[in-house]
């Protein structure tokens, strides 16, 4: 909604955006929120300047994850007032307008920021909190990911004093690319992939790992103390911080799910929200977008994770293997190299387990997985590729499409 | 095992991804099957530079390569390259190892030479690529990705190292009036195919593998059915898509030739 409070021309600019939203919506072209947001910056940069408005803002960007932790971010603030989030993913500068300005009175706002697109965001957001998850290569983006965390790098710089940078310490490359924010905390929030993170990107030497740390033999950088940090508690786990433990009930499987868990409760705790509250907040996520609830199939359950690059697939194959999940693997054709970077990912992990495969792309599966060693069995549809493993909770790893199909059945064609 | 190698991918984060990273694993898999142990080290600054068999360097987009250029003249991949060793060119790093390459400016600069092509601006061209096979290289029809604006010359006399079936290539006829696709000069490969080419085309790794073991003999059959399965369905789907697919470009070069005239 346009407000008496902003400049004419931005007042013009929304005007103009939103119509063409509605008619992008009429037209039936997805959400219109990115044709509506695309036009509403063409013709008035600071646009995103004035939606934004005031309120207190925590960007979550990064390669992988970001709209699960969007999500789990947004609730933990929530004890703070009310807020905003793109939860349609529309995640570049555009769709940040267009979310922000048809919800004008939300105090607060959550926001998935495209990994290209984190410095006009920042610059017209002014945010509390920068929540920065991870970063690998990928493949299509035609954005090399040495420019991305040079980008990143003066982004942080030029943070607002007041701004906090949450960081994942267990990656060296998002640990650099920080390195010159105004205030920074850790979050140890874990490395699946660490294929591009082999080399120090300050110096080009080759790092030292070990299994939860790394450190630099040429410049003698290494993983700073994470202020925050995910421990096994019983048979779930609890976040650690300053000393407190709180405890986290997060749907999404392995570690993966109270790591975003951490996150947001940062998050939380840099915009004064109580932290025990937030983490109330976070267990009451139930789900996000449809993508971590388990599908009840008689004896077992099916929890579907969608994957787009090796590093999606590494942390797939790592839930897999860490919580003892038989997997599923379902793809689908989506373009030409729908399965291309598949072959990047470490299925030679699941070497000697039996892994089902089903989808239309489910010839390029059964040839990356018969080569990483795996038992590969191949199934006619979803529901007997799940009942190739024993009854249990199965882990259903699916590249965009096959993820689209899958759930839209399991739900039932409600959606 | 019976020999050990070394491959080096180069400079892997100096360019945008082109899908080509799994093509050093693949050498290992595929040299597993020959008796030939390999060892896979990557090097991302000049003075990790190692001696190795077989260099992979890759990527894409025109961003990357003067900083491509610039990484790879302060190594000894030249001298290497000049003793025998085997270097795998993928479009970016394949604009690097040209005598001379284009900016996104249109602006011409030097390359490091060791490929005898050079590299000129074109129409962008992207797809799915197919290969006619070539009972010279005792190669099959391959599968690859293509996705560029430029059009690769090679000097006269030089050979391509495939003719293509489907797809634009080097936007240059090969010896006998085929669609031209990267070079194959001395044990240099260079392609403009992306993706993960040594694991979709194991006949390729094998001659990878032979010019990298100084092999003139052809290697003993080797099947990889699910890899050739999961081409065979690619290359399929391509066929159907693809108008100018008919039955007489699947013919090896020289054959579609003699029926030309
Ligand atoms: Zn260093």
């Amino acid at each position: 909604m346009s407000d008496a409070r902003d400049p004419l021309r931005a007042r013009l600019a929304l005007a103009t955006g939103r119509s063409a939203g509605r008619l992008s919506q009429a037209l039936g072209k997805g959400s219109g929120s990115m044709i509506g947001g695309r036009l509403a910056l063409r013709v008035d940069p600071q646009v995103l300047r004035a939606v934004a408005g005031d309120r207190r803002s925590v960007l979550v960007t990064g390669t992988n994850g970001k709209s699960t932790v969007t999500a789990l971010v947004a609730a933990a603030i929530t004890p703070g007032g009310a807020v905003v989030s793109n939860t349609t993913g529309a995640n570049m500068t555009d769709g940040i307008v267009t979310a922000l300005s048809a919800d004008r009175t939300s105090a607060l706002a959550a926001l998935e920021v495209d990994e290209v697109y984190l410095e006009p965001v920042a610059r017209g957001t002014r945010p509390k909190a920068v929540v920065v998850l991870n970063s690998s290569r990928e493949y299509t983006r035609g954005v090399s990911l040495k420019s991305t965390l040079e980008h990143w790098r003066r982004t942080a710089a030029a943070l607002p004093d007041d701004c906090v940078a949450i960081v994942n310490v267990d990656d060296p490359l998002v640990s650099w690319a920080f390195e010159t924010a105004p205030r920074r905390i850790g979050v140890s929030g874990g490395l699946y992939w660490r294929g591009d993170a082999l080399i120090c990107p300050a110096c080009g030497s080759v790092q030292d790992f070990t299994d939860d740390s790394w450190s630099c033999p040429g410049c003698r950088r290494s993983r700073p103390e994470p202020d925050w940090k995910v421990v096994p508690d019983g048979d779930g786990w609890a976040v650690e911080h300053a000393g407190e433990r709180t405890r986290i009930e997060v749907t999404v499987p392995g570690r993966t799910g109270p790591v975003g868990g951490a996150f947001a409760l940062a998050a939380a705790d840099a915009l004064g929200v109580d932290v025990a509250e937030a983490a109330e907040r976070v267990s009451a996520v139930a789900d996000v977008d449809g993508r971590y609830a388990p599908y009840r199939l008689g004896d077992h359950a099916a929890r579907l994770l969608m994957l787009k690059n090796p590093a999606g697939w590494a942390e797939a194959i790592d839930v897999a293997v860490s919580t003892d999940r038989p997997l599923v693997v379902a793809v689908d054709p989506f373009g030409p190299k729908d399965t291309a970077t598949m072959w990047e990912a470490p299925f030679q992990r699941l070497a000697g387990e039996r892994v089902a495969v089903t989808g239309g792309r489910t010839a390029d599966a059964v040839a990356i997985l018969d080569a990483a060693g795996a038992d590969v069995v191949e199934a006619p549809d979803i529901e007997s590729a799940v009942r190739a493993h024993a009854p249990g909770e199965v882990m259903v790893a699916c590249n965009y499409p096959a993820f689209r199909r899958i759930s839209k059945q399991f739900r039932g064609g409600t959606h | 095992m019976s020999s050990a190698l070394t491959v080096a991918t180069l400079f892997p984060l100096a360019t945008v991804a082109a899908a080509d990273e799994a093509n050093a694993s693949a050498l290992v898999r595929r040299g597993a099957a020959r008796d030939l142990s390999v060892e896979t080290v990557t090097v991302d600054r000049a003075d990790s530079f190692v001696d190795a068999d077989v260099y992979l360097v890759g990527g894409t987009g025109r961003g990357g390569v003067a900083a491509l250029v610039e990484a790879l003249t302060s190594t000894d991949l030249a001298a290497r390259v000049s003793d025998g060793a085997v270097l795998l060119a993928v479009d970016a790093g394949l604009d690097a190892i040209a005598r001379s390459w284009v900016d996104p400016s249109g602006a011409r600069h030097q390359g490091l030479g060791l490929a005898p092509v050079d590299i000129h601006a074109a129409p962008e061209v992207t797809g799915t690529v197919v290969t006619r096979p070539d009972a010279s290289l005792d190669l099959p029809a391959l599968i690859g990705w293509e996705a560029n604006d430029l059009r690769t010359v090679r000097e006269d006399g030089v050979r391509a190292l495939f003719t293509l079936e489907v797809g634009a290539g080097n936007r240059t006829d090969d010896a006998v009036g085929g669609a031209a696709e990267g070079v194959l000069a001395g044990s240099v490969l260079g392609t403009r195919l992306h993706g993960p080419l040594l694991a979709l085309n194991p006949e390729l790794a094998d001659l990878v593998l032979a010019r990298a073991t100084h092999r003139s003999e052809p290697w003993p059959a080797l099947e990889s059915p699910a890899i050739e399965r999961a081409r065979r369905e690619r290359i399929a789907e391509v066929r159907r898509e693809s108008p100018k697919a008919d039955w007489r470009s699947r013919l090896p070069g020289p054959v579609a030739a003699r029926l030309r005239r």
